[in-house]
């Protein structure tokens, strides 16, 4: 579905990105993860064709990436500068539909229906700025939902709400990706996140940014925030993703698996 | 309770008045006409007439209704043409790149200054006025729409290019409703300027209106009447600036909430 | 970049001069009433060596110099006495909120009336329009100074005057700035406009009635021109000047945008 080859990037003599190569199968929610400022938004926004890469080159359904496609969605970190807050909740979602050559009446009900599906039916007629962080960037999730894209890219979607917001938006995220079969690539600093939420976890190296490591999560289809984070195998992978993000190289054990 | 809290904070004016009334009575200078002379010839000049019209005489409707009509429609073509030249050259750093300068010079250009030319060139007062009054106030609405364009937050144009809005939908959709804000702050602005060029305009090319109506009252001595004049005229700015500032608050409810919050 | 913005800028001034001047020559417009452009600048230059202009030019200056002088001294110890005296702006307020929206220019011929010299008149009228920005910046600025700056100077004991002086003061500096800056602006307008509406021997105002009554539209184009490039100047260099004393302000408010 998506596949990232060598893709390289600099700003001026400034290389961010060198040579990251990353594959997502349909279906799949992959993390990637590393430390900050190593370059995970420049690679979020080439394959979102924001930015044209250096070099390198970034396939989504077989197609080359070349300017923004049209089944793709974004949610961005700050959601506070990406809702409109002069529209409603409802009309924010609806908005993007017109692409799809939907009448007015026929964009108001995904509209509704994915509001609903974030658990928002009730809030379809207030302004961004009338909610919580956590109910804004449920919006913005409802809106990517509502596209229907075959790709979802996530640039720290939780980095700016509190820890519980932060958890119930995580199960959201899993519950809506899996229940549309949406590829999704989440772009996250939080180790703990990518393993909790991730089919596979990509860790980069310090800037300029390579793949140090590509790990499977081995921790079944349902994932609860108490009982999963207790799991061998998930204190075991954190740890190792933990390592890795902060320089150290692959071990055996984990690769062994693989 | 509402009562008791506009008199404590307004106290100073009819002190001020009374004051006023008596050192004006004291010093019998007529350039000072005391304030009830002046209230009492406003009376007499504006609001005598009959009931049917709201008692406005006809020497009102002669003052109030050019002035009105000169500063609304200069008001208005203005921020029409400012608003979408505005937009247009926000939304190209190329275009403004080679405007720039043109447009700082055209703001330094004192408008009063141009009154002369624009008479000899145009003969009729009206357009000469109308076209002092776009000249003068255009530069503010121009600026701030330009400004507020060119700061539209990437985020938000980044989102519409993720979810392919069309051209129009960017510009109406995002670029305005963003831009909106700044565009008003130009127009509230505007409006007080275009108040200060349309006196001029009517006293320099004059043929009825306020501004001549001040002059003639200067020029024959009747200082009720030009002091009358300064009243309303003052009574007019207030009230313009706080039907635009209600309008407003009612377009732009979504910023100050906006901001309230972040 | 600052380079081709430059250029860029000095393309768009030369394509507007070249466009007036091809649209002169193909006589849609009969250049007896809109003069051409090479005549206008023509005439912006003879401008520079007439003695005349040269005279009504300083004496604007003059008006205009000595106006806003006394307006920056009017205008900022009652602005900081009306911001840190907030009984008394209280009072006050309600006057300023009605004599604010009189349009300036309206005074001018009651000042006509109170001044037989020319230039007090324009001076007066001048202090009196240009007072309001400034006024007004300085209370504003007065009352949004942070109160745990202050508050940490009271703190060691310093009295209310050295409290206004050495926090209040520097930091409503950079928004009285701002407002005599505007104040600048306002005070050519007003100069010029009781120029032309008291009349008087000197000023550009003066310069122009007469270049319009002798139907020199190339005259008053270009004192037209020498007035707005002035203005350019005058705002510019005061830009440099903030810019310059209140670094510190700028890189503040910067940070926070």
């Amino acid at each position: 579905m998506l596949e990232i080859t060598d893709l390289v990037h600099s700003y001026g003599t400034h290389r961010v990105l060198d040579g990251v190569s990353i594959r997502a199968a349909e279906g799949e929610l992959v993390c990637v993860v590393g430390p900050s400022g190593c370059g995970k938004s420049t690679l979020l926004r080439s394959v979102a064709g924001l930015i044209r890469p250096t070099g390198g080159r970034v396939l989504i359904g077989g197609r080359p990436v070349d300017r923004i496609p049209d089944n793709l969605a974004v949610v961005f970190q700050d959601y506070s500068r990406s809702l409109y807050p002069w529209m409603t909740a409802a009309n924010n979602v609806a908005l993007p539909l017109r692409r799809r050559g939907q009448d007015r009446r026929r964009r108001r009900e995904a509209a509704m229906a994915a509001l609903d599906q974030v658990g928002l039916a009730d809030a379809a007629e207030k302004y961004p700025w009338e909610m919580s962080g956590g109910m804004q960037q449920r919006v913005s999730i409802a809106r990517a939902l509502a596209y229907r894209p075959s790709l979802l890219l996530m640039d720290e979607p939780f980095g700016s709400v509190d820890a519980q917001t932060r958890e119930d938006l995580e199960d959201l995220v899993l519950r809506v990706c899996a229940h549309h079969g949406m590829t999704t690539l989440l772009i996250t600093h939080d180790i703990d996140e990518s393993v909790y939420v991730g089919d596979r976890v990509i860790v980069l190296t310090r800037s300029p940014a390579r793949v140090a490591a590509d790990l499977p999560v081995d921790l079944g289809e349902s994932r609860d925030q108490i009982a999963t984070r207790q799991l061998d195998a998930f204190v075991r992978l954190r740890a190792e993703v933990g390592r890795l993000v902060r320089g150290g190289s692959p071990t055996s054990t984990v690769l062994e698996k693989h | 309770m509402n009562v008791i809290r506009a008199v404590g904070r307004l106290w100073l004016v009819p002190v001020t008045l009374v004051a006023w009334e008596i050192a004006t009575r004291a010093a019998e200078q007529p350039f000072f006409p005391p304030p009830s002379a002046t209230l009492a010839r406003m009376g007499e000049m504006w609001l005598s007439g009959p009931p049917a019209h709201l008692l406005l005489t006809e020497q009102a409707m002669d003052d109030f209704g050019p002035s009105l009509a000169r500063l609304f429609a200069g008001w208005t073509l203005a921020a029409v043409l400012g608003v979408v030249a505005g937009i247009a050259i926000g939304c190209s750093p190329r275009l403004s790149g080679y405007l720039d300068p043109l447009i700082h010079l055209g703001r330094a250009v004192p408008p009063p200054l141009l009154v002369p030319f624009f008479l000899a060139l145009l003969k009729l007062s009206t357009p000469a006025q109308l076209t002092t009054i776009v000249f003068g106030i255009i530069w503010p609405i121009l600026l701030n729409t330009i400004d507020g364009t060119r700061t539209v937050d990437r985020q938000h144009l980044e989102t519409a290019r993720i979810f392919g809005f069309s051209t129009a939908q960017r510009l109406t959709r995002v670029i305005v409703p963003a831009a909106m804000p700044k565009i008003f702050a130009g127009l509230r602005l505007a409006l007080s300027l275009a108040l200060i060029l349309l006196i001029i305009a009517e006293i320099l090319a004059g043929s009825g209106g306020l501004g001549y109506r001040l002059l003639s009252a200067q020029r024959s001595y009747l200082y009720p009447d030009m002091w009358g004049c300064l009243v309303v005229l003052g009574l007019l700015g207030y009230l313009l600036n706080s039907a635009f500032l209600l309008l407003e608050r009612r377009v732009l409810a979504w910023h100050r909430n906006a901001r309230q919050t972040t | 970049m600052e380079h081709a913005r430059v250029l860029r800028g000095a393309a768009g001034v030369a394509g507007f001069l070249a466009a007036a001047e091809i649209v002169g020559a193909t006589g849609l417009i009969d250049d007896r009433f809109l003069p051409r452009m090479s005549t206008i600048l023509r005439g912006a230059a003879e401008l520079l060596v007439d003695q005349e202009f040269l005279a009504d030019a300083r004496a604007s200056l003059a008006a205009w110099g000595l106006g806003l002088l006394l307006t920056v001294a009017v205008a900022v110890p009652a602005g900081l006495a009306l911001g840190a005296l907030p009984p008394v702006e209280r009072a006050v307020r309600p006057l300023i909120e009605f004599l604010r929206p009189i349009p300036s220019v309206a005074i001018v011929p009651l000042a006509i009336l109170l001044f037989s010299d020319n230039l007090h008149l324009r001076v007066a009228v001048v202090v009196y329009a240009a007072s309001w920005p400034i006024v007004i910046n300085t209370i504003y600025a007065l009352r949004d100074v942070d109160p745990l700056a202050k508050e940490t100077l009271r703190s060691f004991g310093f009295g209310p005057v050295s409290v206004l002086l050495r926090v209040a003061l520097p930091s409503a500096a950079p928004f009285i700035a701002t407002g005599i800056r505007v104040a600048a602006g306002t005070a050519i307008i007003l100069v010029i406009s009781a120029e032309l509406l008291a009349g008087g021997a000197e000023g550009v105002g003066i310069y122009i009635t007469e270049a319009a009554s002798g139907n020199r539209m190339d005259l008053m184009l270009g004192a037209a021109l020498w007035a707005g490039l002035f203005g350019v100047l005058s705002n510019t260099a005061l830009v440099a000047v903030e810019r310059r004393l209140f670094r510190w302000h700028d890189v503040r408010t910067g940070a926070a945008r």
